[in-house]
């Protein structure tokens, strides 16, 4: 029974691999569209309660509780070591918690493991591969694993998306470079369309021209409904793409914010000159003066600009330069307040 | 679906190994039918007898005697056991070798109960220690039939005996292997440790076959339960009591790797 059940599997399986195709074939089941539907509106799409990791001494992770929604792009950022991956393979089950609980689409991690696993595509931080298949057979395997077969028109606009050719398909993957296998983690990640997409450093090792098609990837998926936890240390992609960021430093979380406030709230620089000695700067409350001199002034000014404009009408401009907001300089100076 | 899928993968990735392990096996009971053959007809049988040392002739009891008897040296001969038994351990360690390479985290990352990655290397390990058993047996009574006349002592029967027992113990210390690459992060160390505990217990065994004081821990080991001149003779009916016990323990192991791996931290 089990061989027969096997030599099936094992011919639909092999007929799957078949090279000729644009796409990497997979069983082509009627899709269900209700996967993309949301399970409930009321449902937030990531969820920990007191999330915690220790390996004995090390606290890995100490009481997180966040919430992500549905349809937002959420950063989740922090040094090596912080516990960003900890929290994805909690999220994962790939762990198993000390203290707390996380949920994914309602669903408990660890009581609803499987259900919760249904609804989440997870690109690792290092793509792991089978050294001896290449990256159409791995595309295939991993297909197979998922209850409903995911829709093999949207693996190929994956793979014309991110450059996956046929000829880099059907190498091995041992032989692919760190970008190409990347590129691949990419195209297992988001195949299924699953409603949740955890990505740990998705753009590590991309070329611009892919870093843009991830981004607009991005875009398109949160579109339509989906959530993207997205762990990066490139800051001016978590800027672009992510609703709100969390900072974990030593397993803790520092901050959840959304980028819109801090843009708002962070103070921007902003220098001015005159062309002929001017007087004091304005005492307003959201702007604190760094250094003053007849000539220049160098400000930090939160929020609107325009009442320190209202201030200097009139008086004999040189220059105004104001730097842009960098999430990186937040994120330095959280770390800085946190030490 | 997801279990023979795994099993394809399984099997695809360890073909080669696999292959190459049934091809030695096989390729050994061709060797050891070709030269019982020759010592037949040479009528050296009785001279090769004589020339084994006393304590092997007092272990195998004159089984070397008749022809049937030489050509079932191919499953009991040591280099026999330990390429069939490392194969188990090999193959069953392959839970540790999906955490060690991180592919663990691509699988479980979709809908796969943990208890399916065990379940697929204790299948696996079934089923290749089953089909190369086959293969042997297959071997034999080809060879018996291509490269020797027929000959009325060989037992088609004592071969298949001999050949499920030996299975039988290749599933305990399969088991073991897949009991420890259940804990193991690596696989390396988890077939090796399995591999160290193997050979340690066969020397086990044979020490207390061959010296008094150690007998009562001989039960400790799965080669115990391989009485292949027992079986040979066809004397006793602990046959199927050993193989019982040897399944029991490839059950216990079993089931300590099933709860191991699902409550692990990967």
């Amino acid at each position: 029974m089990l061989s027969t059940e096997l030599a099936t599997s094992a011919s639909e399986y092999a007929t799957r691999l078949t090279p000729d195709s644009n796409v990497p074939p997979v069983v082509r089941r009627p899709r269900d569209n209700s996967r993309d539907v949301l399970p409930s509106v009321n449902t937030l799409a990531i969820r920990t309660e007191d999330l915690t990791k220790h390996y004995g001494p090390v606290h890995a992770l100490e009481s997180l509780t966040l919430e992500v929604s549905r349809g937002e792009i959420f950063g989740f950022l922090g040094a090596n070591g912080a516990g960003k991956t900890t929290t994805i393979r909690l999220l994962l089950d790939l762990l198993r918690p000390t203290r707390g609980r996380a949920f994914l689409n309602g669903y408990d991690c660890q009581r609803e493991s499987l259900r919760a696993r249904a609804s989440v595509g997870y690109l690792p931080g290092e793509m792991p591969i089978y050294p001896d298949i290449d990256g159409r057979q791995l595309i295939a395997f991993l297909a197979a694993l998922h209850t409903e077969a995911p829709d093999p028109e949207w693996i190929d606009t994956l793979l014309r998306r991110f450059g996956l050719s046929e000829i880099v398909l059907d190498r091995r993957l041992v032989q692919l470079s760190h970008g190409m296998k990347q590129k691949v983690g990419l195209v297992q990640a988001l195949m299924a369309r699953a409603p949740v997409m955890v990505l740990d450093e998705p753009t590590a090792g991309l070329d611009p021209l892919m870093i843009e098609a991830f981004c607009e990837t991005m875009t398109e998926l949160r579109a339509s409904g989906h959530t993207i936890f997205l762990s990066s240390h490139v800051l001016s992609e978590v800027e672009r793409l992510c609703d709100r960021i969390a900072l974990v430093t030593g397993g803790q979380l520092v901050k959840v914010a959304g980028i819109e406030e801090i843009r708002r709230d962070f103070p921007r620089r902003v220098r001015v000159t005159f062309r002929e000695p001017a007087g004091d700067p304005p005492r307003l409350d959201d702007v604190s003066v760094l250094q003053a001199d007849a000539r220049e002034w160098r400000l930090e000014v939160r929020g609107a600009l325009g009442a320190l404009f209202e201030h200097i009408e009139g008086s004999n401009i040189a220059d105004v330069d104001i730097e842009n907001f960098r999430l990186e300089d937040y994120i330095l100076r959280l770390y800085k307040e946190r030490q | 679906m997801t279990l023979p899928v795994l099993l394809y993968r399984s099997f695809s990735r360890t073909r080669a190994l696999l292959l190459s392990l049934a091809a030695v096996l096989v390729l050994f009971q061709v060797l050891v039918v070709s030269a019982a053959t020759y010592l037949r007809e040479t009528g050296r049988l009785s001279q090769f007898v004589a020339l084994l040392p006393g304590v092997v002739q007092q272990m195998t009891s004159g089984i070397f005697a008749g022809f049937g008897n030489m050509v079932a040296v191919g499953y009991f001969h040591p280099v026999v056991i330990f390429v069939f038994v490392g194969t188990a351990i090999v193959v069953a360690s392959e839970p540790a070798a999906d955490v060690e390479s991180g592919v663990v985290d691509l699988v479980l990352a979709r809908p796969v109960a943990r208890w399916r990655l065990v379940a697929r290397s204790l299948f696996m390990m079934v089923l290749t220690t089953t089909a190369i058993a086959g293969l042997m047996l297959a071997a034999s009574r080809l060879s018996i039939t291509f490269v020797s006349s027929s000959d009325p002592t060989v037992s088609t029967r004592v071969l298949a005996k001999l050949a499920a027992n030996l299975v039988a113990v290749a599933w305990v210390m399969g088991a073991v292997s897949l009991a420890a690459a259940s804990i193991a992060r690596r696989r390396a160390p988890a077939a090796g440790v399995t591999g160290i505990i193997a050979l340690a217990l066969y020397f086990l065994n044979l020490l207390a076959e061959i010296w008094p004081r150690m007998a009562p821990y001989g039960p400790l080991s799965p080669f115990h339960y391989y009485r292949a001149t027992a079986i040979i003779a066809d004397v006793g009916t602990r046959w199927a009591r050993d193989i019982a016990t040897l399944l029991a323990g490839a059950s216990v192991f079993s089931i300590v790797a099933f709860i191991a791996f699902s409550r692990r931290d990967l």
